[in-house]
């Protein structure tokens, strides 16, 4: 057996002391640590339990929301105000994972959530080819050098014209849309993090992004602000089977239309990025504009205009141009989606 | 031969629940991976990484000294066996998967090729060890793309017919002459079975007074073939070796053969002297336990005004690997589907640096029948007329190929009763005329097919003298309801309650059974059962004619009633008999053999209806509704073969939609190992199914009347989506799976 110890700290400053996020690793639902764990790809001897001794209330206040990192995907998503004031935070959870994977995951290991690509999953396979085997680098060049790359799980914005990982989740598609705070605490006490400066592209030599969470460092909570433009707000998840699959494409947008005039609009991608996706292009072409179609098709150009797509993957471009507009038509004209109707997108059938 | 029809008044087609249900669902069933076995060691392959090269060297030396090792597997130590044919290659005198020697071979011939394995203590210790085991390459050029592979080589068989097939004048000409006609190519994607249960095997090889015994638990669907396999292979008396297969959770074919994972359990065992157990893994699933090729075919089809099929042509190429031979006889529902004048069938093949293929359920008929049944729709919409209208046109009076009248079609009346009960009449025949939302919607018919194998099979039937009966015969549990279904057989023949028959099965310590493959375990195992009952009829009345009953009368005019004989007049129970004779029990071995000489050709057929929602903008399809109607002969139990008809039926769904193996042609290796990214259905892409089925026995074909239902709700369901799929959009798919890429427009 890999000598493995398993700690239960009594507060986060014992937590934070023991955890360097290598070898000693922090776990919570443990929902993708042991499955990353039984691949091998993740080898820490040391595993510090932090669900117990991180908040998992959720603190509704007058312009956010703010989570513990303990919360559960399931508490959030039923929570009445989320529902409420940020539905496509609960629509993200609604469309992730599974009911039982919802009851153990926390928000705080949702958002440090690893790739699902091939490369990161075994470990003797690398993006850039047999010939880059033990060169320590995992990310390659493209296009063109790499006919034949499975690129179902690479990124095709933020990856700097290589080829490297997509961060797959949901949730922090939403949180970079909605641009929430992470309260992080660490050796040296307490700080804020925008979530958009929270991720890291992935660097020359690396094949996955990386944060800003230094050794000892702990996500304690999340802020997530209720602008007006969030309370009608639209998760729209695209994928080949109506549940339990990560996103070929996702969009996280909320509009406020005042007089037919969009005056607040956020905008989150996922399945697309190395990183959750926040689109600031596609904000600024649709803020201070008519709520038309013409002006989500502009949005939604804008939005790609730096796409970099790997072999393989060159589809979702028009894929996320067409389900940007989807979404900001939906909201536009059907408002915000009841459970119901977010399910009949998924299954194509009123469900029974 | 057509055999003496059977009244069934009894427990034959009732709704009964399967019997192993509680035991699974309470945890009770032992599956192959959990029997206690004193003393047992863990066994953990090491894989090779490359797919083409040689092993340069192989450093054990951390991996020796790590806790609990026992033993290294690797070609230095593997014992001496003896090289046997595979099973696919001598038609099942032997179960081996492969030529590959697993961890006995130096030279690498796909990823994944199982090149050592670690034997320890506990399976964490085996596992730890063996990824500290270091092997160096020689890496060498690979090709495990089958569209850049040369797929120049013929088959040397189909299923015992020639690679090509013709009937009738040049079948390209006559499409050329044609005033109507389709040619278009369906290429299908690989895919894996991946059942819940993974494979596994425990091996307990003994040696006492110098005599060897072998006993393996596996994961097989060949229980019979395996035990003299493994005699042949290890240099073993047949009656030294048993194998033991109670529950399978889950096969699809994966566990015909006798996968590598299993040889290097025995060979551990010999060398550890131990009883030793390994367990495939999820990824060991991809490169260990087979699956189904990809497939690249062609059809076109000419015809008259009036939707007279003059020509069909079905060629194209499967794989096979380097070492072993495995021959997708895809084209094989074509050779009797439709009523042609010329016909061409015209396969070929590669090989690819992969492991072998194997049989994934229905083989031959999932990749055939998405070909042909698109292409018929593909006619039906050029020639403007319905396609099931298209379909009764060109209905066969025989099959063409075996020049034989079939035993028991029946597709007309699937096509026609499945059409009422869907609502057919009412659909709109021009494509893009349903839309709700951002959904269109379209609805697709497509043919199901599916050929009836026997197998030989001998099953000992004992009636004691209180009135039970029990059959006992080497086949298997794979989920189907075996022992439930033939339980309501007996009982229906003798005339009991089917709570009053047991049933033994899955060891070869009992009256040899056979494979359960091709959806022959019911109708195979059923004829003996009948055999069975017949014989012990002869017997029951011979022991009362000792005691002097039915005096005067014939016996042949002596019968089965309510669990006992009778003449009509008096009778006596089984109790009665045996208690009078001061016997506990009485047993025959029914046995039934399949005729060398069919008088018949047998298939089962079905119709499926599908309706789908697409959302042609991102690329979606959705299933809406599906419905299948089929003709399989007797239906021995309505809830297993529902159960049976919507698998197939869910399994094509994943065909249709979503299962697909993805590679990374430059390392030659499979990139989705694991469930979170080769799809499956899940429950909310499934709706309600409606199952209805033709209830006429099939004597022509089956001594029970009864054929396979295993396999045919899978066949033409691909066919089905993308035939609605094209109704709703206008769209012709002609790839499995139907992506959301290959939806998108524009």
């Amino acid at each position: 057996m890999i000598p493995l110890t398993y700690r239960e700290p009594g507060s986060i400053y014992h937590a934070s002391g023991a955890i360097d996020h290598d070898i000693a690793m922090a776990i919570a639902g443990g929902t993708t640590m042991v499955d990353l764990m039984k691949l091998n790809v993740l080898t820490p001897s040391r595993l510090v339990h932090v669900r117990d001794i991180l908040p998992s209330q959720i603190d509704v206040q007058e312009d956010r929301i703010v989570a513990g990192a303990a919360t559960t995907m399931a508490d959030l998503a039923d929570h009445p105000a989320v529902a409420k004031r940020i539905p496509v935070v609960r629509q993200t959870m609604l469309l992730a994972a599974t009911p039982q994977i919802r009851n153990m995951a926390t928000l705080g290991g949702n958002i440090m959530q690893r790739t699902r690509s091939a490369y990161f999953r075994h470990l003797d396979m690398f993006a850039r080819g047999p010939e880059a085997s033990g060169s320590g680098s995992n990310g390659g060049n493209h296009p063109g050098q790499h006919d034949g790359v499975d690129g179902s799980q690479l990124a095709v914005l933020g990856n700097g014209g290589r080829l490297v990982a997509m961060y797959p989740g949901d949730f922090a598609v939403s949180l970079m849309a909605a641009g929430a705070t992470l309260n992080l605490v660490g050796r040296d006490g307490r700080r804020e993090v925008p979530i958009r400066d929270f991720y890291r592209l992935p660097g020359e030599e690396a094949f996955q992004y990386s944060t800003v969470l230094e050794p000892g460092d702990l996500i304690e909570s999340i802020e997530i602000p209720t602008p007006k433009s969030m309370a009608s707000s639209y998760y729209l998840k695209v994928r080949e089977r109506s549940s339990y699959a990560f996103a070929l494409v996702s969009v996280a947008a909320g509009l406020e239309i005042v007089d037919n005039k969009i005056s607040g609009a956020n905008l989150g991608l996922g399945g697309l990025g190395s990183v959750p996706w926040h689109s600031a292009e596609g904000e600024r072409v649709l803020v201070g504009k008519p709520a038309s179609d013409e002006t989500f098709q502009s949005a939604a150009e804008a939005a790609l205009a730096d796409a970099s797509p790997p072999p393989g993957a060159e589809y979702k471009v028009p894929l996320a141009k067409r389900a940007i507009v989807r979404a900001l038509r939906t909201i536009r004209d059907r408002g915000v989606m009841s459970d119901r109707e977010l399910f009949e997108t998924q299954h194509g059938r009123t469900s029974s | 031969m057509s055999f003496q029809p059977i009244e069934f008044d009894g427990p034959v087609g009732k709704s009964v629940v399967r019997r192993s249900g509680r035991e699974k669902v309470t945890g009770a069933a032992t599956f192959t991976a959990e029997w206690p076995v004193e003393g047992l060691l863990h066994g953990v392959m090491v894989q090779s990484t490359v797919a083409r090269g040689k092993i340069r060297s192989m450093d054990l030396s951390a991996a020796e000294k790590m806790r609990g090792v026992r033993l290294i597997l690797t070609p230095d130590n593997f014992p001496k066996v003896n090289r046997v044919k595979t099973g696919t290659e001598s038609n099942f005198q032997t179960t081996l998967a492969s030529n590959l020697m697993p961890c006995g071979e130096r030279e690498i011939f796909h990823a994944g090729q199982y090149v050592a394995a670690v034997v320890a203590d506990t399976f964490e210790n085996a596992r730890d060890a063996a990824l500290a085991v270091q092997i160096e390459y020689e890496r060498l050029p690979h090709q495990s793309d089958v569209d850049a592979a040369e797929n120049d080589m013929r088959p040397p068989q189909l299923m015992g017919a020639p690679a090509v097939i013709t009937v009738g004048d040049d079948a390209e000409q006559v499409i050329a002459d044609c005033s109507v006609s389709v040619d278009q190519q369906y290429p299908t994607a690989g895919n894996q079975h991946h059942p819940i249960e993974p494979h596994a095997a425990i091996a307990d090889w003994r040696t006492e007074d110098a005599k060897d015994s072998l006993t393996v638990y596996e994961t097989t669907q060949s229980l019979v073939q395996d035990q003299p396999t493994y005699a042949k292979v290890f240099g073993l008396s047949p009656d030294r070796v048993r194998v033991v297969c109670k529950y399978i959770g889950g096969a699809f074919g994966s566990k015909g053969l006798t996968w590598p994972h299993a040889v290097v359990a025995v060979a551990a065992s010999k060398l550890a002297g131990a009883p030793v157990k390994v367990v495939t893994t999820r990824r060991q699933q991809t490169g260990g336990t087979g699956h189904r090729s990809p497939i690249r075919q062609r059809v076109a089809i000419g015809a008259d005004e009036n939707g007279k099929i003059r020509s069909i042509i079905h060629s194209g190429s499967s794989s096979t690997s380097q070492k072993d031979m495995y021959i997708e006889a895809f084209t094989m529902a074509t050779r009797m589907m439709y009523q042609t004048d010329a016909l061409k069938l015209d396969q070929k093949m590669c090989r690819v640096d992969t492991q072998v293929p194997t049989f994934m359920r229905a083989p031959a008929e999932v990749p055939g029948m998405f070909a042909l049944e698109s292409a018929i729709d593909e006619l039906a919409v050029e020639l403007e007329i319905d396609p099931i209208d298209l379909r009764i046109r060109n209905e066969p009076d025989k099959d063409l190929h075996e020049d034989k009248p079939f035993s028991g079609r029946h597709l007309v009346r699937c096509l026609k009763e499945g059409a009422a009960k869907f609502g057919w009449q009412h659909r709109d025949p021009k494509p893009r005329s349903n839309r709700q939302g951002d959904w269109l919607i379209g609805t697709g018919v497509a043919a199901a097919t599916y050929p009836v194998f026997f197998f030989p099979v001998a099953a000992k039937i004992t009636a004691s003298d209180d009135g039970r009966l029990t059959i006992r015969s080497c086949t298997h549990e794979m989920g189907t309801g075996t022992v439930t279904t033939q339980s309501q057989l007996l009982a229906d023949l003798v005339g009991v309650p089917a709570g009053r028959v047991s049933m033994e099965l899955g060891d070869t310590t009992l009256p040899p059974g056979n494979l359960s493959g091709g959806s022959s375990t019911a109708c195979s195992v059923g004829a003996a059962v009948r055999n069975g009952a017949e014989q012990l009829l002869k017997e029951l009345v011979k022991l009362a004619k000792q005691q002097g009953r039915f005096a005067g009368v014939d016996p042949s005019a002596i019968r089965w009633e309510d669990g006992g004989i009778t003449d009509g007049d008096r009778s006596a129970s089984i109790e009665d008999l045996l208690q009078d004779a001061n016997r506990r029990q009485l047993s025959v071995t029914g046995k039934f053999s399949p005729a060398k000489d069919k008088t018949h050709s047998a298939h089962s057929f079905g119709a499926h209806f599908v309706e789908v929602g697409v959302d042609e903008e991102l690329g979606l399809v959705r299933v809406r509704r599906m419905l299948g109607c089929f003709a399989c002969g007797t239906i021995l139990n309505a809830r297993t073969a529902r159960s049976q008809f919507i698998g197939g039926m869910i399994m094509g769904v994943g065909h249709a939609l979503q299962e697909a193996v993805h590679w990374d042609h430059r390392y030659g290796r499979v990139t989705n190992t694991g469930l979170g990214e080769y799809h499956v259905p899940v429950n909310a892409d499934i709706p309600d199914i409606d199952v209805m089925w033709i209830d006429t026995p099939d004597f022509n074909a089956s001594p029970i009347g009864a054929k396979g239902i295993g396999e045919i709700g899978i066949t033409g369901l691909a066919a089905a989506v993308a035939n609605a799929v094209y109704h709703a959009t206008g769209r012709r798919i002609r790839q499995t799976p139907i992506t959301p890429e290959s939806v998108m427009v524009g």
